[in-house]
């Protein structure tokens, strides 16, 4: 039983076992209970995070790119000869090539190529794309793909706002356009968001890079970018993606922060000012909330009241809170 | 027609998307070399020279099926090169003892194992053939299928299967021993 067990369960956490398989390792772990308490550590350790420490990370893509731009300058002179030779005949060819491709354009350019369009009114929805991306789609927004989807890219529209959870593949990029900017990505977590005269892209996992006009710029995650359509300039810096994401998980969560930062961040969610008057012990509490994307702040200030201890009143657009009374 | 437009856009800009494909690998590869090559310096010059053969081959990659397994295809045979200009064209992967969790960090997601724990099991990783240890560690950390981890270090499905259930079977033993469940 043993070496199966073992097999079983590398299986298992692999993700490569059979429905029959798993099933058979359930049964087995059910029926021991120091075997289950082995195997959840060893899929704790399984799913552990390897990361590469004190990773020069930055200095390596930088050397790379000159590294890269040095070997193409050494490649270019001794190939300039023979190159202008080729790049006459290649002219010609594209310029043929060219004419050819828009000949077979018009022939057969069905009526008006396909569009599909995803839309959501009044809430919103989330859509299941031909590669396995997902997206969720806010309300008054819509994306649209045409019939090349997925050929050699993945390319959608999007009008409003849309979370994007991109399937990897790494040969097919995907490109988000909204008001004339581009998101690439290869398979990621974002959400592009296009508000007057402004899109705003949340990194939440991977790397994105957006490009618009002189702006390209590559986000980290927990990164966003705040592009003005209008003047051409551009914000990038650390965000807290729940911010931009709320209304995709449906809640905000924060663990361990003091009281007054939570405040803050109801604040800032809510766009009304809290201030707190006087002091009491309980403020300098540091505390974990989760709390639904659309519930009305007296609701959460509530169910705080009694567990911190405070009681808070609400006058002339703003919300104060103070020791109980 | 206005729909046409883009489609020379990323053609036009294959750094656009070779920076994305690095910013995506660099960490990994440098993570699989390290496999093989202690020294990290000598890590990260294999690692660039990777990335140098995928950006000289880029008008080929659009006709790359698996994307994921030709860059560690790469990786793997550039990092064997490497070590066999030292230790000669008979080199054994097996003979080769590397520390495969040197230069890094092990963070489980919850408090369920102790630090003490997983450095254990780390120790015990270590203690396995080479070759076992490199197909436990592209099957966990790059997420690799049997199938494609097999492809990478070009051995059959079967043995990579035996081999992942061996360090399993290694783990196992070694939570067992110390009392740790």
């Amino acid at each position: 039983m043993n070496d199966q067990f073992s097999n079983l369960v590398a299986k298992v956490l692999a993700n490569e076992a059979s429905a029959e398989e798993r099933n058979q390792l359930r049964e087995y772990l059910q029926s021991d209970a120091d075997q289950q308490l082995v195997y959840e550590q060893l899929k704790e350790y399984w799913n552990a995070d390897v990361r590469l420490s004190s990773a020069p990370i930055s200095d390596f893509e930088a050397t790379l790119l000159q590294n890269l731009s040095s070997e193409n300058e050494r490649l270019s002179k001794g190939r300039t000869k023979r190159l202008t030779t080729l790049l006459r005949i290649s002219s010609v060819a594209a310029s043929l090539f060219f004419v050819v491709s828009c000949y077979l354009y018009f022939i057969y350019q069905p009526e008006g190529s396909h569009l599909l369009t995803y839309a959501a009114q009044n809430d919103p929805l989330e859509y299941l794309l031909s590669d396995g991306s997902r997206i969720k789609v806010n309300k008054n927004s819509s994306v649209t793909i045409d019939e090349s989807f997925g050929r050699k890219f993945r390319k959608v529209k999007l009008e409003g706002e849309a979370y994007f959870e991109v399937k990897h593949d790494a040969v097919r990029p995907f490109v988000v356009q909204t008001a004339g900017t581009s998101v690439t990505v290869l398979g990621t977590r974002f959400n592009v968001r296009e508000e007057t005269d402004k899109v705003i892209t949340t990194l939440v996992e991977g790397s994105v890079q957006f490009a618009a006009g002189d702006c390209d710029k590559i986000l980290e995650p927990g990164e966003e970018l705040c592009y003005n359509v209008s003047s051409g300039k551009y914000n990038l810096y650390a965000t807290d993606i729940q911010l931009s994401t709320a209304w995709v998980t449906g809640r905000y969560t924060y663990h361990n922060l003091k009281f007054a930062d939570l405040l803050q961040k109801l604040s800032y969610i809510y766009k009304i000012p809290i201030e707190i008057s006087g002091s009491a012990e309980s403020f300098g509490k540091v505390v974990s909330a989760s709390f639904l994307y659309d519930e009305p702040l007296p609701d959460i200030l509530s169910a705080l009241e009694s567990e911190l201890n405070f009681s808070f009143s609400q006058s002339a657009g703003k919300i104060i809170i103070s020791p109980p009374q | 027609m206005k729909n046409n437009t883009h489609h020379i856009h990323l053609n036009d800009n294959p750094e656009i998307v070779f920076r994305i494909i690095v910013r995506t690998y660099q960490e990994k590869v440098i993570r699989f070399i390290s496999l093989l090559v202690v020294n990290r310096t000598e890590c990260e010059e294999l690692a660039s020279d990777v990335f140098m053969t995928l950006w000289n081959q880029r008008e080929k990659l659009n006709e790359i099926e698996n994307l994921d397994n030709y860059i560690f295809i790469i990786a793997r045979n550039k990092a064997l090169n490497h070590l066999r200009k030292a230790a000669g064209p008979t080199l054994d992967i097996d003979t080769v003892n590397v520390d495969v969790f040197h230069h890094t960090s092990t963070t489980p997601e919850s408090i369920y194992i102790s630090r003490e724990t997983v450095e254990e099991l780390n120790a015990a990783i270590n203690e396995l053939p080479q070759k076992t240890k490199m197909a436990f560690t592209l099957v966990r950390e790059n997420k690799m299928k049997y199938k494609d981890a097999a492809e990478v270090l070009g051995v059959s499905v079967k043995t990579l299967e035996k081999q992942v259930a061996s360090a399993i079977e290694k783990l196992k033993n070694k939570l067992r021993s110390s009392g740790k469940f």
